[in-house]
């Protein structure tokens, strides 16, 4: 047992948290909603993590993104990697610095039970989720978190059983809105706390929706 | 004619295309997914398949920021 799993048995039982330890859960992005779902997915216990990321950290990232200075110029899925075995040295994640495309989406979450849409553009977003509803595993994915104010404007909405979308739908970084850290923060919470939910049984949650 | 669209009863022109319908919702056909009864459809396809009255859609226009 490290710090974290010992403060966590506080909370959960043991049943609980080894059905969350045994979830692997894939994050297509480690930008301002994979990297800050990710954290928040460590600290509730999850410890098996597949990340994608094709890129590296820039100065325009740390406004909102789950990483420091001095990773500055570093491959995002290894910055990631060593912030999350910060906060658990337990956790393990197969890296992945590589775009998804149309011929690898299909198989490179295949030993996930839970993929994590957490991608920039509204075309990437569509690919992944194209290729995982109706997967068999759960989707969470996230639209229209840029900009700030009104902030129960990011809603959860449920597309299916096993499909999740996170946002207020419409507030998109092209309508010239910036990706600000409290909005973008709430969306990748509310993705880590569906998750959470659905591994622990307590879903459905959210309203019924996505146009 | 009336369709269900993410669980709402929508009007639709009978005889209209899923493309079509898409197209006149002003929506980017590269940013949305669509299930049709439960499946799936992909974009090659939406011009090949006229709505019926029985028809269930999920449709999901993604945009950007992440």
């Amino acid at each position: 047992m490290n710090a974290l799993t010992t403060g966590l048995a506080r909370y959960l039982d043991e049943t609980r948290l080894q059905r969350i330890r045994q979830t692997k859960v894939g994050i297509a992005g480690a930008g301002g909603l994979g990297s800050n779902c990710a954290q928040l997915l460590v600290r509730s216990g999850f410890i098996d993590f597949v990340l994608v990321d094709f890129d590296v950290l820039e100065c325009s990232n740390l406004n909102r993104q789950f990483f420091f200075q001095d990773q500055i110029g570093q491959p995002k899925v290894q910055g990631l990697a060593d912030n999350l075995r910060q906060i658990n040295p337990d956790v393990s994640v197969r890296m992945v610095q590589a775009r998804i495309t149309p011929e690898s989406v299909d198989t490179i979450f295949a030993d996930c039970g839970v993929v994590v849409e957490a991608m920039d553009t509204p075309e990437c977003k569509q690919m992944l989720a194209a290729a995982y509803s109706r997967s068999g595993k759960l989707l969470v994915a996230a639209s229209g978190l840029a900009g700030w104010g009104d902030s129960d404007r990011i809603a959860v909405h449920r597309i299916h059983d096993s499909f999740y979308l996170v946002g207020d739908l419409s507030s998109g970084v092209e309508c010239g809105l910036p990706p600000m850290a409290p909005c973008v923060t709430i969306a990748a919470a509310k993705q880590a706390d569906i998750i959470l939910s659905w591994v622990l049984g307590d879903l459905p949650v959210g309203k019924q929706g996505g146009l | 004619m009336h369709v269900q669209i993410n669980g709402k009863a929508t009007e639709v022109e009978p005889g209209m295309t899923l493309a079509e319908f898409i197209a006149m919702k002003g929506l980017k056909p590269e940013s949305v997914v669509i299930e049709h009864n439960g499946t799936i459809l992909p974009r090659e396809r939406w011009r090949g398949v006229a709505l019926t009255s029985a028809d269930q859609l999920q449709i999901v226009s993604f945009v950007g920021g992440g």
